[in-house]
């Protein structure tokens, strides 16, 4: 197999290197989201698998076992954490040794709570979780709070491996990850020119699927590989995360092609790199303060300039911002990133309470939107 | 037959107008200059009251728009049109970005809104509504909604009040009781007022008396057969809780219980058709259906969950208000069957309305309250529709067979 083969297939298959992991003999560690600090887990010996929601993976069980324990205005989620409740419900990552749950938006967070109340309802069998609290506001207290749950996590960590995760481990894990963001940063960085928004988004899964130099490696060797795109309008996406490449590939269908975006399957990846002159557990408690809970920082200015820079160094043509159903993240910030946009002269399309995958509603609203661009 | 509208309290008409005139003096102080303050319900609003700032709880003004003035769909379309969530938390919001139907003249500019990370949208929508005002936003961490992670031990309801430290993860308190002290500075720099440690502490203590009153207010509306006082009279009294530990919300409270107390012992009914008793295990105002209930069937929707919440607002401390309040502000309360099942046995009801999704089929909330030998109705929203009083007719005519 290629190397661009065997990163499709990982993308493919999320679950599969992690599981031939533990079939091995080794240990996993499941996360949601992408501020988790996988390095740290690596150190710690463990596989690194953040959970990765899909369409396919949407079985309800979330509705049938979770929605039926709490008041409707309790349990409110986009479907793309449906899909990783689904999963965890189904026993999808049964082989995983935990599952660790951010503070993260309310839907993420409340996962920890969900699956332990499901187990004791109806006596069914989910994943360990571990809780890695996290304080959004952006201020001394909270800092040092993050900070606190982060050497909680190290210590739980140390603990589950049975020895003291030593600065060597996790400076080599840092290097690791520092080369896989690299990757993923460079293949972000070719799209339009070189390669498909929806290659890049697939490989970018690739970077959460497998172990970090495994994905350095596989990367690299395939950049070469992969066709460039016809010549379109560079696009920006921003709003809900994407999990799959549904709106990616829907884009190039109608002659586009997404070069960045701010979601957290993404190039996001690529801004979590970490500096090689700090000590490495102060550099991973620093990301997570500073890292975007699910695209939560405070003030939203923070947010609408992070964006706006990133549109412009990636020189797109147009932005187009997609808001799950559900997303009550995106849905209140989403309007004024889009005023911002629109503001700086960017042509910007809003599209709200979007489906799971992409319906024929947002193809008829993209493709007037591409049409009525300028040539 | 028409169900007699329930009788009106005096005690709680003096509610209704003391609400609208603290907005009306509100305005003028803030005309002549003087701070104004927005929080959450369960923020920031003692420390606010020690500063002596005006401060309007947010759940509340909502429940103002919607349910009093009944202007929801008006401001969710408002809300719609800017491209935000049409959702109850933003309806404050909504109502400042277009002023002209904003009920009862709608808010002055406040010097500083506390926002909340109850949920992302929350914050948002706090900063959102700060940035429509030109004001501060200042969020807090952590606040009731955000704990998942702390379990609650069981009869937390009991508990709330003598042993909160049970009830809250000491890390978060302590995380919260530094950003309140940092707010506190914040606002005395600012507003270059002292923050009154004393006065503080006896707001806190005016607090739990207050709430000690409702809760005796309470339970003499529960026992009483039959209902003295409607649910539409209780949740307009409940607005005493949006203004805390003040000598003037604590007057108005002692002179509900004064009129309960009259009420209860001259045997009055506040719906003379009443046979059967209902609870709603829900957070809304007395439902539109409550006329047809009580016609047809003579069956009184006695309370919901709010007449016990309030009481839920009262902390025990040892000397330290601050982190007594903190551990409030993690956690109020939680919305779930154990404790709805023992209101409804407080308030002597043999029925439970729950608001449930259509084919939610057998949910822990049915289980819990049907365990405890009551009759559970799931609806699938607060209306009064052919199809809700269907549902209701079938439940009612099963239960009374």
């Amino acid at each position: 197999m290629s190397a661009l083969a065997l990163l499709r297939a990982a993308a493919a298959d999320p679950e599969a290197a992690a599981r031939a992991h533990k079939a091995a003999g080794g240990r996993v560690i499941a996360f949601l989201c992408d501020n988790v600090p996988s390095e740290l887990i690596a150190a710690a010996g463990a596989f690194p698998l953040r959970l990765h929601g899909r369409p396919a993976m949407r079985t309800r069980a979330a509705e049938r076992l979770i929605d039926t324990l709490y008041p409707p205005d309790v349990t409110q989620r986009p479907p793309f954490v449906a899909s990783m409740l689904d999963m965890l419900i189904d026993r999808v990552v049964d082989f995983v040794d935990a599952v660790i749950v951010p503070h993260n938006r309310n839907a993420v967070q409340a996962i920890h709570r969900e699956l332990n109340d499901a187990a004791a309802e109806h006596g069914i069998g989910v994943p360990r979780t571990w809780y890695l609290d996290k304080a959004w506001s952006p201020d001394a207290a909270g800092r040092a709070y993050d900070r606190a749950a982060i050497l909680g996590l190290h210590e739980r960590l140390e603990a589950f491996a049975g020895r003291a995760i030593p600065d060597a481990d996790l400076a080599a894990a840092i290097v690791d990850g520092n080369a896989a963001r690299a990757m993923v940063g460079r293949i972000s960085a070719l799209r339009g020119a070189e390669i498909q928004g929806s290659d890049a988004l697939q490989l970018i899964a690739a970077f959460w699927a497998l172990p970090h130099a495994r994905f350095a490696e596989l990367a690299a060797a395939a950049l070469g590989e992969l066709a460039p795109p016809p010549p379109g309008p560079r696009l920006y996406l921003g709003g809900s995360p994407q999990d799959h490449t549904g709106l990616y590939t829907l884009v190039e269908r109608l002659g586009a092609t997404i070069v960045t975006e701010d979601h957290c399957w993404g190039v996001r990846a690529a801004d979590g790199m970490l500096p090689a002159d700090v000590a490495p557990l102060d550099a991973i408690a620093a990301r997570f303060q500073d890292f975007p809970a699910c695209s939560i920082r405070f003030p939203l200015q923070r947010t609408i300039d992070a964006n706006l820079a990133r549109a412009r160094a990636a020189r797109v043509d147009a932005a187009i911002f997609a808001v799950a159903d559900r997303d009550s993240t995106q849905a209140w910030e989403t309007p004024e990133q889009v005023a911002a946009f629109r503001g700086a002269g960017i042509p910007t399309l809003h599209l709200r309470r979007q489906p799971y995958e992409p319906d024929g509603a947002a193809t008829d609203l993209i493709g007037a939107f591409l049409q009525g661009l300028p040539r | 037959m028409t169900a007699e509208k329930p009788r009106r309290l005096a005690s709680v008409d003096a509610i209704r107008a003391h609400q609208r005139s603290w907005l009306e003096q509100t305005r003028r102080r803030v005309a002549a200059g003087e701070p104004f303050a927005i929080c959450n319900a369960d923020d920031f609003e003692e420390i606010f009251t020690a500063f002596d700032i005006p401060a309007l709880v947010i759940n509340y003004w909502n429940s103002v728009i919607t349910f009093s003035e009944r202007k929801g769909p008006h401001f969710s379309q408002v809300l719609d049109e800017a491209g935000y969530e049409p959702s109850n938390f933003g309806m404050g919001l909504a109502a400042t970005i277009a002023p002209a139907e904003a009920p009862w003249g709608g808010l002055p500019k406040p010097a500083i809104i506390v926002g909340t990370t109850r949920d992302e949208a929350q914050l948002r929508v706090t900063e959102l509504w700060a940035r429509a005002f030109d004001c501060e936003c200042y969020p807090l961490d952590f606040s009731w909604v955000s704990q998942f992670s702390h379990p609650l031990p069981a009869d937390w309801w009991a508990w709330h009040r003598s042993r909160s430290g049970e009830m809250t993860d000491p890390a978060r308190v302590d995380l919260r009781v530094a950003q309140l002290r940092g707010l506190i500075a914040h606002l005395e720099r600012k507003l270059g007022r002292r923050f009154d440690e004393a006065a503080f502490a006896d707001i806190m203590n005016r607090l739990n008396t207050q709430m000690d009153r409702w809760r005796e207010a309470m339970d003499l509306i529960a026992a009483a057969r039959p209902l003295p006082v409607s649910l539409r009279e209780q949740m307009a009294a409940y607005q005493t809780v949006w203004q805390r530990g003040t000598p003037e919300n604590l007057q108005l409270v002692e002179d509900f219980l004064a009129e309960v107390r009259g009420l209860a012992a001259d045997g009055v009914a506040a719906h003379p058709e009443e046979r059967v008793r209902i609870y709603m295990a829900t957070s809304g105002n007395d439902p539109q259906f409550h006329g047809h209930l009580r016609e047809r069937w003579g069956a009184a929707i006695v309370s919901n969950r709010y007449s016990a919440i309030a009481p839920m607002y009262a902390r025990d401390f040892d000397g330290d208000p601050l982190r007594a309040l903190a551990r409030r502000q993690l956690f109020l309360f939680d919305k779930e069957p154990h404790w709805e099942v023992h209101e409804a046995k407080r308030w002597g009801a043999e029925i439970v309305i729950g608001i449930e999704p259509e084919g939610a089929g057998e949910t822990r909330y049915r289980r819990v309250v049907e365990s405890a030998g009551l009759t559970y109705i799931p609806i699938p929203r607060d209306g009064d529709t052919p199809e809700i009083r269907e549902i209701l007719d079938r439940a009612l005519t099963a239960h009374l067979a």
